[in-house]
């Protein structure tokens, strides 16, 4: 059974003082399996942020519907706001005149946790996070890194068995970054279900069960990191300097092959678009001598325009 | 919803009393209220009008409490980033911060102790209370339309931001509507009828009557006024502030980020 | 003239702090309905102790008062630049870091001086007090005086309150509130013990007050002059001790490596 059932979620942001309308999410559909990590990735003001507010109970959908363990985000708010925890990144979001353990207190409160299976939560959260030698000290005095694992403990302190985490590592030195993952993993071993949002196709990668894409509101593909990695591999560029004109013309014609342009070094720059493409186009280059050959994979953006742009590709 | 409320308490109380600069600072200023008008009143050798100075500064400190830290509570979880958090967690929000306004206020009490102090101290003056039974309850209902007051004000200090430059100007104009010095008897007629729907000039009437001799009269209808009153703001603030979550949901500016 | 172009520049940012908090609108309903409440609070428990003679006493010194407690947002208008994150580019510029505070912080004199004008004239004519025109008019250079000098105490107060900006505000209205006790506003400084005579004796306003008070009264012009003489020294002597604390602290943060890049 799906933990996270959307079917057709719209919102849109009605403009200001004769300003157009904003769809941040247009039609999305989306099932997340209960005990897997699902990743949600896109760039900047793609819609991720708006499709956690609303599972939330935060924000209302224009149209369509949501569930979350079987309730309803708009009719049954209150059942769901008993089974969920959020998770924001960045620096806010936090008590900053409160301790660690205050603030978790406070939080387990206002989730109707008695006193003292709240003291005992906070107590196993916090050690389970590494806060436990700055427990009892204000929060206004926690690195970006402490501020975050708090965060997440936050987001535990009522035993959600459905976690949203909104760009959790925003900010956060890798090593740090790292670090929050692995915690992260471990609550899939607990059986809990987790939607994480992100910009970062590493991290997608390295957490997630599967990855759905969304730009512009709209989700792209559902896939597994795996083959979105593929997919991130197989448009390869490959620049080269010094390639002679026929070896160019050879290198048009090899099928997959979708562009020939600059680099900003001034070398070729052969861009790929199909699996198999590259090797065919590295032999002809070797073959013509060219020895100043070197292969970078695009940028998460230029995925996305392959996927969605005027060069007409699909997937 | 009792822990959520005994929670709210709890964590406010742990907020305000980290915070001296901040939210206790009114509790900084009050001896120099307490200092001026005793002195006026001790100056001027009408030492029986030094219950009205002693008075005077419990409830300026209580209404302050109410407008510049209670009434600021729910920006400055806007502020932090925490709003939605507290939105989307079980607990009503408005209950939440009714709880967290009433908690603020009620420092507002210790004004009373320190205007004792000052007079006790600088003065060496003790005004007799002749009717405890009357200032007691007296000084919870104020607290607690304080608090119904506060709730109001950080529903319209969220919902409109352009209300805050206000916040200043609704301090004297008060405490002269009130009465909490001189009592509204002084004051023209035409603006009389005006200080009978602020709590402040009720209990500054049944404060003054807990010091003078003879038995005060009605007191409880004159405490349930302020009661009224007090739970008058407090439904308006609860009102404003559903509403404010409902817009919030509906137009998507609860975010932050 | 670069101090002077500092200045200017700096007025006019002060200007834009304060059109920051106040439109005409929110400074006509807002501000001057509360600053007429809060002398006619004052004035009205003199009609409480039933003496005409205490309300004009209490209306004189809280309508000054109330303009230099205006002028004293002076104070927690200095620490602005630290949470504007510019005082380190003050600091660094060539120029003096002093034109640029003073003339940022200019505007809340103004503000104090046009306070303290408007409560004088509207809460004497709300209490009937009647003025000699002539002397109300002499009235306004006192007030300007008073003013200046409390300016010159909001310099200091708010270069020391740049140490620990997050108190700006308590230590600022601490001070206020300690003028408002001692300074011969409310009660006369003779009412205190000698000690707190001496505290009132070097701040503002005492000798401002006690000027405007003996001119109201028709005292003689010698009287007024000499109150009105040892306000403007009280008022230089701040000035000095407030120049030579910025330098200091500038020093002091340059060594001790406070003065952060927000």
């Amino acid at each position: 059974m799906a933990a996270v059932e959307i079917r057709r979620l719209t919102r849109v942001y009605r403009g200001r003082r004769g300003a157009a309308s904003v769809t941040a999410l247009d039609a999305v559909d989306l099932d997340v399996d209960a005990g897997s990590i699902q990743g949600l990735l896109g760039p900047n003001g793609a819609g991720k942020t708006t499709l956690v507010k609303v599972l939330s109970t935060v924000l209302l959908p224009t149209s369509g519907s949501a569930s979350v363990l079987g309730h309803d985000v708009v009719t049954e708010t209150d059942r769901v706001r008993r089974l969920i925890g959020i998770v924001f990144g960045g620096d806010r979001g936090l008590y900053l005149g409160l301790t660690a353990r205050q603030n978790l207190m406070y939080w387990a409160a206002l989730y109707g946790v008695a006193d003292r299976q709240a003291r005992a939560r906070s107590q196993a959260l916090i050690e389970r996070v590494g806060l436990a030698e700055r427990a009892d000290e204000r929060v206004e005095r926690y690195s970006r890194g402490m501020r975050q694992r708090l965060h997440l403990a936050r987001g535990l302190v009522a035993d959600a068995r459905v976690l949203f985490l909104d760009e959790p590592t925003t900010g956060m030195d890798p090593v740090a970054a790292r670090d929050f993952r692995a915690l992260v993993s471990d609550l899939r071993a607990e059986g809990r279900t987790i939607l994480l949002t992100t910009h970062d196709m590493a991290e997608a990668e390295a957490v997630c069960d599967r990855v759905a894409l969304i730009d512009h509101g709209r989700l792209l593909a559902v896939e597994s990191p795996r083959t979105l990695a593929s997919w991130v591999s197989r448009y390869e560029r490959i620049d080269a300097a010094g390639v002679p004109l026929h070896v160019l013309d050879a290198i048009r014609g090899v099928p997959g092959v979708t562009g020939l342009g600059s680099a900003p070094s001034g070398a070729t720059r052969i861009d790929i678009g199909a699996e198999g493409a590259a090797a065919r186009v590295l032999q002809l280059l070797v073959a013509a001598g060219v020895t100043s050959i070197s292969t970078s994979l695009p940028s998460l953006e230029e995925v996305y325009l392959q996927l969605i742009g005027d060069r007409g590709l699909r997937v | 919803m009792i822990r959520a409320l005994t929670g709210a308490v709890r964590a406010q109380f742990q907020m305000t009393t980290h915070d001296l600069g901040g939210d206790l600072f009114n509790l900084v200023v009050v001896p120099f209220f307490a200092l001026t008008f005793l002195a006026i009143v001790q100056q001027s050798g009408r030492r029986g009008l030094l219950g009205y100075a002693l008075m005077a500064p419990v409830l300026i400190t209580l209404w302050q409490m109410a407008l510049f830290t209670a009434g600021e509570l729910v920006n400055r979880d806007r502020f932090l980033g925490v709003l939605e958090a507290v939105v989307a967690a079980p607990a009503p929000f408005a209950l939440v911060m009714a709880a967290r306004t009433a908690t603020v206020t009620a420092f507002g009490l210790a004004g009373f102790a320190e205007s004792w102090l000052v007079a006790l101290v600088v003065f060496h003056v003790v005004v007799p209370v002749r009717h405890p039974e009357v200032l007691v309850p007296t000084l919870v209902a104020a607290a607690f339309a304080a608090s119904g007051t506060a709730l109001l004000f950080s529903a319209v200090f969220a919902l409109r931001q352009s209300a805050r430059v206000f916040q200043n100007s609704i301090t004297f104009p008060f405490y002269l509507l009130g009465g909490v010095l001189v009592p509204v008897a002084y004051l023209p007629g035409w603006l009389r009828p005006l200080s009978r729907v602020v709590f402040l000039s009720w209990s500054a009437d049944l404060l003054r009557d807990s010091i003078r001799p003879g038995t005060p009269a009605g007191v409880p209808f004159r405490l349930a006024v302020v009661v009224l009153l007090g739970a008058a703001g407090m439904a308006v603030g609860w009102l404003l502030l559903h509403r404010m979550v409902e817009h919030l949901r509906r137009e998507g500016t609860l975010a932050l980020a | 003239m670069t101090a002077l172009r500092v200045f200017r520049n700096a007025v006019h940012l002060g200007y834009v702090d304060f059109r920051y908090q106040w439109g005409p609108v929110s400074w006509l309903v807002g501000y001057c309905v509360r600053i007429v409440s809060e002398t006619t609070f004052y004035g009205l428990i003199g009609v409480l102790l039933g003496s005409a003679q205490r309300v004009e006493y209490l209306v004189v010194g809280n309508s000054v008062f109330i303009g230099c407690a205006t002028t004293m947002l002076a104070a927690q208008a200095i620490t602005w630049d630290r949470f504007d994150g510019t005082y380190p580019l003050l600091v660094v510029a060539p120029s003096s870091y002093v034109p640029a505070v003073v003339g940022r912080t200019a505007v809340w004199v103004l503000d104090g001086m046009a306070t303290a004008v408007l409560a004088l004239f509207v809460v004497s004519a709300i209490f009937g007090l009647r003025m000699d025109p002539l002397r109300g008019a002499v009235a306004l250079p006192l007030i300007v005086l008073t003013c200046l000098s409390t300016f010159c105490l909001a310099l200091f107060v708010g270069g020391m309150a740049s140490l620990r900006p997050g108190l700006r505000n308590m230590i600022s209205i601490l001070v206020r509130m300690t003028i408002l006790a001692i300074c011969g506003v409310n009660v006369p400084v003779a009412f205190w013990p000698v000690p707190v005579q001496v505290l009132a004796g070097v701040l503002p306003v005492t000798h401002g007050v006690a000027a405007i008070r003996l001119l109201l009264a028709g005292a003689p012009a010698g009287q007024v002059m000499a109150s009105a003489g040892l306000e403007a020294v009280v008022g230089a002597g701040w000035l000095a001790v407030a120049v030579l604390t910025f330098d200091r602290l500038t020093e002091r943060g340059r060594a001790s490596g406070s003065i952060e890049f927000v």
